[in-house]
């Protein structure tokens, strides 16, 4: 079993020196890929993204702030949310008294974030790395599964996994080439771009946005840097439109789709907000 | 075992569904055992997805709400996955009554208070036109059997498919217009403006919905439809004659369709004793997502909104299959859009889910109200 309480007291630089030191045979290859890696990540820089649905986007743009949970109304029952778990998980994460001024995001080199959560990922301005932030190298409900939750002092199992943003490089480094096998090969900058949020494994971020005196907190269209969407969903539009424009009447869901995602679309191009379609190593949609 | 909402993003349609022998209610047994299948589904075609627990739950993180539970707190579980996205679904469509959204805390650009009866904004040949009809209509009477919604459309369509109807089709048209004409005359938010080019497009599919003989027959309900838009807006449409039609239009009318277009356009009978709705997009999202909004009716003519947007999406597809000449087939526009309201409207399969009928008229009232949208 993993020594937790020994990584908690290591920071980020020294868990990669040791994790360098670990793997065997020639590790040229690996301190090559190292020095690149941080090399491209100051170049080209990390964001924070939150993925969004055209409702909420379409919102966002209209001039609302992004809201998380806390701050929007149930449908059903008016059970006091957040659930037991979540209570669990937020106070493992440092939340005092709950959650209600956090908001989460994930961190991508590329790509168009975890789009479960919405087929929009804004790109949040480098700014945000002022913000007060504070990041995990997982989701932060994998504390309650095994083997996490199994391990004998949860805090010290959360503050190995923290990180800030001036370790994320090398919270990249671990992430990234520790999935990469066999070492002996250089890594590129759209398998970075993978490796770092993949599928449903991200880095979360956790960003404090504390009540303004007008009664706003978290962020607006203004901390929003680009827009990106993936081909999948374009695509998706463009052969619902190509069906219609071929007789076919879309169905009632696929009209307010399409309705939604033509508001949008309008939205963005009136606030010349940058729209992007990318595939999901960011090829053909660098920052820089 | 059922089926349980984990998390739903209500207004977006995206949901994780998972599947287990308990309800949690409290508990925190998420990593004593966890589900046997985590699906996520999401518009536009809601086809179910395996995913991870833990991104399920983490979809609490963002704007997704944790569970969905009755009144007393109690998880609401469902017999089926089938159940599960239906209801997603409908609450995907109630959520998209009332069109664009208003930014927090602002109040949705202020509708004109809706005509009851156009006639009252009609020049006279064209309100005794609307009024003739209306009258036809309202004699109409609606089945009193209404559990089987398949049966009860049938009922309707029939009476739609009657003469009075051809006439009322008509009659909508000026009447769209005529509300039309005094909406573009009211400074609205931009989002939500009617634009002449959409009174032109319904104008377009309102020809085509109707029944008319002939190329010159409907080129002269074109003109005279369009010049009377031209008037009311100081003349650009009689100046510069009617578009070119009808080729050039068709793409442009599916486009308009899936842009919104019957989201922005104002629902000549907007009263239904089911609630205030002030365009054919509401009446559209309420008629899909709310069994109560057929069985509510009391007068065949509150089916006229739901009846126009089915009609006017079938139009669309109808301008593409002709060569523009002087025959078509006006039952056909009626056969599929009576086809495709059948698909549409919902059908009995949450019925034994009382919660589900609560839920989608939450969102309902959400959607149309001036602020509750802003909490969605």
């Amino acid at each position: 079993m993993r020594n937790w309480q020994h990584d908690a007291g290591k920071t980020w630089s020294d868990r990669l020196a040791d994790w360098v030191a670990s793997q065997p045979g020639d590790r040229a290859f690996l301190e090559a890929n190292i020095t690149t890696l941080r090399y491209w990540l100051t170049e080209h820089g990390h964001r924070v993204v939150v993925n969004a649905g055209a409702f909420a986007l379409e919102r966002l743009l209209l001039g609302d702030h992004y809201k998380n949970r806390y701050e929007l109304s149930r449908i059903g029952g008016s059970a006091a949310p957040p659930s037991p778990r979540r209570i669990k998980v937020d106070r493992l994460l440092g939340f005092q008294p709950d959650g209600a001024e956090w908001y989460f995001g994930a961190i991508a080199v590329g790509g168009t974030g975890v789009r479960f959560y919405g087929e929009y990922c804004l790109v949040l301005a480098p700014e945000v790395k002022d913000w007060p932030v504070q990041f995990l190298d997982r989701n932060s409900y994998d504390l309650l599964d095994p083997p996490l939750v199994d391990a004998p002092d949860a805090i010290s199992v959360v503050k190995a996994l923290k990180t800030t943003w001036q370790d994320l490089p090398e919270t990249i480094a671990i992430k990234v080439l520790s999935s990469v096998t066999p070492a002996e090969r250089l890594v590129t900058v759209g398998l970075v771009a993978e490796m770092t949020l993949r599928d449903e494994d991200f880095i979360e971020a956790h960003l404090h946005r504390p009540t303004r005196p007008d009664g706003t907190r978290s962020f607006g269209l203004a901390s929003v840097e680009e827009v990106r969407q993936a081909p999948e969903e374009v695509a998706q539009h463009q052969h619902l439109q190509e069906q219609q424009a071929n007789g076919r009447i879309p169905s009632a869901a696929e009209l307010e789709w399409c309705s939604r995602r033509a508001r949008v679309e309008r939205l963005l191009d009136s606030f010349c907000l940058p729209s992007r379609v990318v595939t999901s190593n960011g090829r053909g949609a660098r920052w820089r | 075992m059922s089926w349980f909402l984990e998390s739903w993003s209500v207004p977006e349609g995206c949901a994780f569904a998972v599947h287990r022998n308990y309800t949690l209610n409290g508990a925190m047994r998420s990593y004593l055992d966890p589900p046997d299948h985590v699906i996520y589904v999401c518009p536009p075609h809601f086809v179910p997805t395996p995913a991870g627990y833990a991104t399920a739950l983490a979809a609490a993180r963002a704007r997704f709400q944790e569970k969905f539970v009755d009144e007393h707190g109690e998880e609401v579980a469902f017999d089926t996955l089938e159940q599960v996205i239906e209801l997603v679904r409908r609450a995907y469509l109630a959520a998209g009554a009332g069109g664009a959204p208003a930014p927090d805390g602002a109040p949705r650009p202020k509708e004109p208070t809706p005509a009851l009866d156009p006639s009252q904004t009609l020049n006279d040949p064209e309100a005794k036109r609307f009024g003739e009809a209306l009258r036809r209509l309202r004699t109409a009477r609606l089945p009193k059997e209404r559990n089987d919604t398949a049966q009860y459309l049938t009922s309707i369509w029939t009476i739609a498919a009657s003469d009075a109807l051809k006439q009322f089709c008509h009659a909508v048209v000026d009447a769209m217009i005529a509300e039309a004409s005094l909406r573009l005359a009211q400074p609205m938010a931009s989002e939500s403006a009617l634009l002449e080019r959409d009174i032109r497009d319904f104008a377009l599919l309102g020809i085509e919905m109707n029944e008319w003989n002939g190329w010159h027959e409907g080129s002269a309900f074109l003109r005279s439809t369009l010049d009377r838009l031209g008037a009311a807006l100081n003349g650009p449409f009689a100046e510069n004659g009617p578009p070119c039609w009808p080729m050039a239009t068709t793409d442009g009318l599916s486009r308009a369709l899936a842009s919104g277009l019957l989201h922005r356009l104002p629902s000549p009978l907007a009263w239904h004793p089911y609630r205030q709705l002030a365009r054919l997009g509401d009446h559209l999202a309420a008629a899909t997502s709310d069994r109560a909004y057929l069985k509510s009716m009391t007068s065949f003519e509150q089916a006229l909104p739901v009846l126009t947007c089915s009609l006017a999406l079938s139009a669309a597809e109808s301008y593409r299959f002709r060569t523009g000449g002087p025959f078509r087939d006006a039952s056909l526009i009626r056969q599929r859009a009576f086809a495709w309201l059948t698909r549409e409207l919902p059908d009995d399969r949450l019925d034994a889910i009382p919660m589900a009928d609560t839920a989608i008229r939450q969102v309902l009232d959400a959607a149309t109200s001036t602020t509750g949208r802003s909490t969605l």
